[in-house]
């Protein structure tokens, strides 16, 4: 079954007025079944990020399709998208987003919050998350005494406190260390595996894309070709590295 | 933990920014509260005060009103957009746009709230401190007791209430036109590289130039200039900030620079761009303060000297000849009663007469030449501090008269030269004047009408006198009193006296100098306090407003030198760039404004001084508000520069 139908999808940038069209997506498509771990790749401009908006709600595409769980998101009013996000996604960003002024358990318990649910269960389950993820110790804190690990982890743990359809990932490991980069993409494996949950990573890393289990490349705003991980991590690392150097020239750069 | 109050707790962790926004709007409340209470003092609205005193008062609680409207809708407005990054995380979580509106409608009110209560909190513990510097300023010898009027508490109440009412709307109405794409994700704006053109810049710099030689060069003209003067010159420093600075700092970059330098010039190129308007906006609210205070102050001094001037005679009383005064056994009495001493006393047989002009007639005194010249010595005896203005006058010819006006400047050319006919007792006669003239006074200007002075030949008068019929032929009674500053309550013992005599009905006039001279500093005292008042506050905005602009850049600033750190930057290093920008946002604003206002000073020294009483020194009161002014942004400069260095290596 699939989550996510991404059909035929163009964006158009500019025209009126100002001059320059710029066509980030030329008709994109492809699915996302449940309980799979996509990455997404593809040099800048690619139109990875618009993308990722997109099926955010963030952004609307100028022609195509775009279904989540059954839903088209472009029947949605703007309210009806907020209400569909707080319930149906999870965010995890470069740069984490979290809120300065609250707690580590603050951070995380907000999508419950937002959805109308107080009191213990949402106290149960905010303490449940953190001690999966390694920060029961750290729930009283405040996100600018965590290391970047840390605060990224706390992000992810906000991302799926209240089960979404799908967790869609931004760059996640852009601002970490090979460490602290390499033992949270272990926890969205573990996070996919044990849980099945259904992740869309955007990445330009390949060693980030070698723990998803299906790497969709594109370029200039299309799909350019898809693999799927059948091997172990190590080989279809080296697949990667191999596809992005057909797919960019002999330009490519590592990481 | 629902989420309406993880919102309340998030502003909450929001005070820290707020702070400089909660301080500013209370400081706001606390002043007008503080004016209302006076004014609504039972005791201040039933005496005490001179009438336009209490209007100025007014007047000062409203401009604090209209100041802080302006201030806070766009302290707030720019403190919104700083978060504009967590309003879209609460977005892109699933927050409604109206939950979010709603979030910061209720988070306005309630720092509305907590402004108005801290206002309203220090007003009352400074409330005390402020009548008694009131009733200093008032030389009241009865302290002004301290009494909260309901009054008071209501009208800021209601009218901050509003103000902050009026602020959640707009502020929520603003957020909630906000998407989450411009917050959060595809937010990720780019700065445009700044450009400059040299047309703009040279028309910057030639705006202000045409300004300032308006203002140095053509002070008479002021009615006429004054619109052009101010605008060419706030739009002339727009364009130097926004052309002329970011040309020159462009152009620096073309030569090769230290690594130091080169992030100091490229940085503060962006700064400068991007805070053009502030800037703009701090300079000529600074330039304001400065010169209104400037003026002020010296106005003061001013005013003092020419009390004197207006009114000569410590004591003057003006009756009908008819009218039996017993005037000279009164001022007898009450001299005892008060130890003063008179030195001069003058009697002098006056006139009244009209003379046409335009159309119109206007009554004049009229006096002889010699008489005349009698009161003007014994001016100049009694106050040396004025002789310089009492220049030797040349005694009228035959068929000439000399006309004195009050108010020179003011009147312009009330009386030019031409034949001037006087009608005494119906019949009329012409004499020739030339011109007005314009400083001599010897009849005091206070309470007596007419105001204009004739001074005729001796044997003229004589003639006139013999014409005149009774109810023209009045009589001056002047005295110099040798402690005049102390005959207040003497003064007032003989008005009583001359109440009975007609003061009221115009059949006598009276008039002193302590009065006038009372009145005049008791304004002033008046308006230097309440604009003291204003100007702290309007210098508190502006050093909270570049303060706080200075932390939207915080974020960025620490990733810039976070990445500068990796490349071998030290904290030291750091530490210098970042004290030079402070140095230019606090003291190039700063001097700019001291420029404006100097020149601003030069033209009000051109204006009124000069024609007024040439010579007064202001400038040392418009250098001591420049000073205060000064150490008021060092203050901030500090501030701001030990919190901003802490915070980026946070």
């Amino acid at each position: 079954m699939s989550i996510l139908k991404v059909k035929n999808v163009t964006k158009v940038y500019g025209g009126k007025g100002n001059g320059a069209i710029y066509q980030a997506l030329r008709g994109i498509s492809f699915e996302v079944g449940k309980g799979e771990f996509v990455g997404v790749m593809g040099p800048s401009g690619s139109g990875k990020t618009t993308l990722l908006n997109m099926i955010a709600g963030i952004d609307i595409p100028t022609g195509g399709e775009l279904i989540l769980n059954q839903q088209n998101l472009a029947q949605l009013s703007p309210n009806e998208l907020a209400i569909f996000r707080r319930r149906q996604l999870g965010f995890v960003f470069q740069d984490y987003n979290l809120l300065d002024t609250l707690t580590v358990a603050e951070n995380v318990g907000l999508p419950l919050a937002l959805d109308g649910h107080k009191g213990s269960p949402v106290k149960q389950r905010v303490a449940e998350v953190l001690a999966y993820f390694g920060l029961s110790d750290k729930m009283n804190r405040y996100p600018y005494e965590l290391s970047g690990g840390q605060q990224q982890r706390t992000a992810v743990a906000r991302a799926v406190v209240h089960h979404p359809q799908l967790l869609l990932a931004d760059e996640p490991t852009g601002n970490l260390d090979s460490a602290s980069a390499r033992s949270l993409l272990e926890l969205f494996q573990k996070l996919n595996e044990e849980r099945e949950t259904t992740i869309l990573m955007v990445t330009h890393d390949p060693f980030a894309a070698s723990y998803c289990r299906r790497v969709i490349f594109i370029k200039d705003g299309q799909v350019y070709t898809q693999l799927d991980r059948v091997t172990e991590r190590q080989p279809f690392f080296q697949k990667i590295l191999d596809t992005l150097a057909t797919l960019e020239g002999n330009r490519h750069e590592l990481a | 933990m629902n989420w309406r109050k993880l919102a309340l707790k998030n502003s909450l962790g929001n005070l820290r920014r707020y702070f400089g926004y909660l301080l500013s709007s209370s400081a706001s409340v606390m002043v007008f509260f503080m004016f209302a209470l006076f004014v609504n003092n039972p005791a201040v609205s039933h005496g005490y005060m001179h009438e336009t005193a209490k209007l100025l008062l007014q007047i000062c609680r409203w401009i604090t009103i209209f100041f802080a409207i302006f201030f806070i809708l766009f302290f707030h407005a720019a403190l919104i957009r700083s978060r504009k990054k967590e309003f879209g995380l609460f977005l892109i979580l699933g927050m409604q746009r109206s939950q979010v509106a709603r979030l910061l409608f209720y988070e306005s009110i309630l720092l509305g709230g907590a402004a108005i209560l801290i206002g309203m909190g220090l007003g009352l513990l400074f409330g005390k401190l402020f009548l008694l510097a009131m009733s200093n300023l008032l030389d009241l010898s009865v302290a002004i007791p301290f009494i909260v009027s309901g009054k008071s508490i209501i009208s800021t109440l209601l009218l901050f209430g509003l103000v902050f009412l009026l602020d959640g709307i707009i502020v929520s109405l603003r957020v909630s036109r906000y998407t989450p794409k411009s917050l959060l994700i595809g937010g990720r704006e780019t700065q445009k590289p700044p450009r400059s053109s040299v047309m703009l810049a040279v028309l910057g710099v030639a705006l202000i130039g045409s300004a300032y030689a308006m203002a140095i060069y053509m002070s008479e003209a002021f009615i006429l200039n004054v619109i052009p003067i101010i605008s060419f010159t706030i739009i002339g420093t727009y364009l130097v900030y926004r052309q002329l600075i970011v040309f020159v700092l462009q152009r620096l970059r073309r030569r090769p620079l230290k690594g130091r330098s080169l992030l100091i010039v490229s940085r503060m190129a962006y700064r400068i761009k991007d805070q053009t308007r502030m800037l703009t906006l701090i300079t000529v609210l600074t330039a304001i303060v400065l010169t209104a205070m400037g003026a002020v102050y010296s106005s003061m001094k001013v005013l003092n000297v020419n009390a004197l001037r207006e009114n000569p005679f410590s004591l003057q009383v003006i009756a009908n000849e008819g009218s039996d005064l017993p005037l000279s056994g009164w001022v007898e009495k009450e001299m005892k009663e008060w130890n003063l001493h008179i030195d001069y006393h003058v009697e002098t047989p006056l006139l009244i007469g009209k003379f046409f002009k335009d159309g119109r007639d206007f009554d004049t005194w009229v006096i002889a030449d010699s008489e005349f010249k009698k009161l003007v010595e014994v001016v100049r005896l009694a106050h040396p501090s004025i002789a310089q203005y009492l220049k030797p006058e040349e005694s009228p010819e035959d068929g000439e008269a000399k006309l004195y006006v009050p108010h020179p400047v003011f009147m312009g050319e009330f009386a030019p030269s031409q034949q001037l006919k006087l009608e005494v007792n119906g019949t009329k006669r012409s004499y020739t004047i030339q011109g007005q003239n314009k400083t001599t006074r010897v009849i005091n200007f206070s309470n007596i009408d007419p105001y204009t002075l004739l001074v005729v030949p001796d044997q003229e008068f004589e003639s006139l006198n013999g014409e005149a019929s009774s109810a023209e032929r009045w009589r001056s009674y002047g005295f110099m009193i040798a402690e005049w500053k102390d005959s207040y309550p003497m003064i007032n013992g003989i008005k009583e006296e001359l109440l009975n005599y007609g003061l009221d009905e115009g059949k006598v006039y009276q008039s002193d100098t302590i009065s006038s001279a009372l009145g005049a500093q008791q304004l002033f005292s008046i308006m230097l306090f309440a604009g003291f008042f204003i100007s702290i506050l309007f210098i508190l905005a502006c050093g909270s407003t570049i303060y706080f602009k200075l932390f939207t850049q915080l974020d960025e600033d620490r990733r810039q030198f976070t990445a500068l750190r990796r490349m071998g930057f030290n904290k030291k290093e750091v530490s210098k760039v970042l004290n030079i920008e402070l140095l230019f946002l606090f003291f190039i604003p700063f001097l700019f404004a001291l420029i404006h206002s100097y020149v601003a000073m030069i033209d009000y020294d051109n204006l009124v001084v000069n024609s007024i009483s040439p010579g007064t020194n202001f400038w040392f009161a418009f250098y001591l508000v420049v000073f205060i002014t000064f150490c008021s942004y060092f203050i901030y400069y500090l501030i701001a520069r030990i919190r901003y260095v802490r915070q980026i290596w946070q």
